[in-house]
């Protein structure tokens, strides 16, 4: 499966994440094989400022 | 997809630059974009001395980080904050990076030195969580960058940080707000020199910049903030940024460069009316600073 399309998937905005495969930062076209470990990491803080 | 520099593959791709970059490549434009900032904001002049403000998260890291790699005088500061486990996470982060890069971190305990933790600050002075909790970073971080003789204080604010703040004043037409909204504050009247070096860097890229780099900070969001405005504000500026990439980038910057000079004199009305407070010295525009408010209805002393 394609990374964008796990996004799609998770309803996820791809401006407020990081996908990271196996440990290693992937592109959104990336192929994500089966027995992969996807993390989806959101980057979006909202502290104080 | 490949590198937009050298066509190695890339690792990540940033729609609004419609580039993608390979691991050496986006270090470098992480650092270019940074120095970029510096150059044209006129933020930090060679030799400097720069206390740098640091939450153990992605963005204060990274800006520490690229401005020790660029060869400057930069110390850290961390405010400990009182949030329970929280605060004791992000204070490992900020320790834990300045061991590893043999910097030197100037650490300030809220609770223990002043007598009150956010949690206690914000509810006894009705205040919203983070309107507290800024309010005592901001003069804590002041304080220490004149106490210290710090030439500038750097903040770790992002692209995504500026532009929702910006919303913000903008939806309230927040004159003196707005008139402030500058990536470098000049010193005077009893302020440090403030700069925000990553204006240039979305909170993806500086992310992205701890991760490639193997620099550990705190994934957590604080606890305190979930559901506050200011992430609404960044949710909405995403769900456009999706389907227009480079909104942003040019909503805030092209505030900087058409609106800014039109409000600027807001600001500088207000900061006319300054006087030190009689309770810490601290510039103010009321009879007591806010921050002695807060701490003394929070049962804590400034």
């Amino acid at each position: 499966m394609i990374v964008s399309a796990i996004l799609e998937h998770l309803e996820v905005n791809r401006e407020s994440v990081l996908v990271i495969v196996d440990g290693t930062l992937v592109t959104s076209d990336a192929s994500v094989g089966d027995g992969s470990t996807v993390e989806v990491r959101a980057v979006t803080s909202g502290g104080a400022l | 997809m490949k590198c937009r520099s050298c066509r190695a593959p890339a690792v990540i791709d940033i729609h609004r630059h419609n580039a993608a970059f390979c691991h050496p490549c986006f270090i470098r434009h992480c650092r270019e974009q940074v120095e970029r900032s510096i150059k044209s904001f006129d933020m930090i002049h060679p030799g400097e001395r720069v206390l740098v403000a640091v939450s153990g998260g992605k963005d204060s890291l990274a800006l520490w980080d690229i401005l020790l790699d660029a060869g400057m005088d930069a110390d850290g500061l961390y405010v400990g904050l009182g949030i329970g486990d929280y605060s004791n996470e992000s204070w490992k982060y900020a320790r834990g990076f300045a061991e590893r890069r043999g910097a030197k971190l100037i650490e300030i305990d809220l609770p223990a030195e002043y007598g009150y933790d956010i949690p206690t600050g914000s509810s006894a002075a009705r205040r919203a969580p983070c309107s507290a909790c800024g309010l005592s970073k901001r003069h804590l971080f002041n304080k220490a960058a004149l106490d210290g003789g710090y030439d500038v204080l750097a903040t770790g604010h992002n692209l995504d940080d500026e532009a929702a703040v910006l919303f913000g004043n903008v939806l309230r037409w927040d004159l003196p707000y707005l008139g402030r909204q500058f990536p470098a504050l000049p010193s005077g009247d009893g302020f440090a020199r403030k700069v925000k070096p990553l204006v240039r860097l979305s909170e993806r890229e500086t992310a992205a910049y701890c991760v490639l780099q193997g620099i550990d900070y705190i994934v957590e969001e604080c606890p305190m903030s979930a559901g506050n405005r200011h992430l609404r504000y960044k949710e909405a500026l995403n769900d456009i940024e999706a389907r227009s990439p480079g909104s942003k980038a040019a909503f805030f910057f092209g505030f900087l460069e058409r609106l800014a000079p039109l409000v600027t004199p807001a600001a500088e009305e207000e900061r006319e009316g300054l006087h030190p407070c009689p309770g810490c010295g601290s510039p103010t525009v009321s009879e007591v600073c806010a921050f002695c408010k807060l701490a003394e209805r929070a049962g804590g002393h400034s």
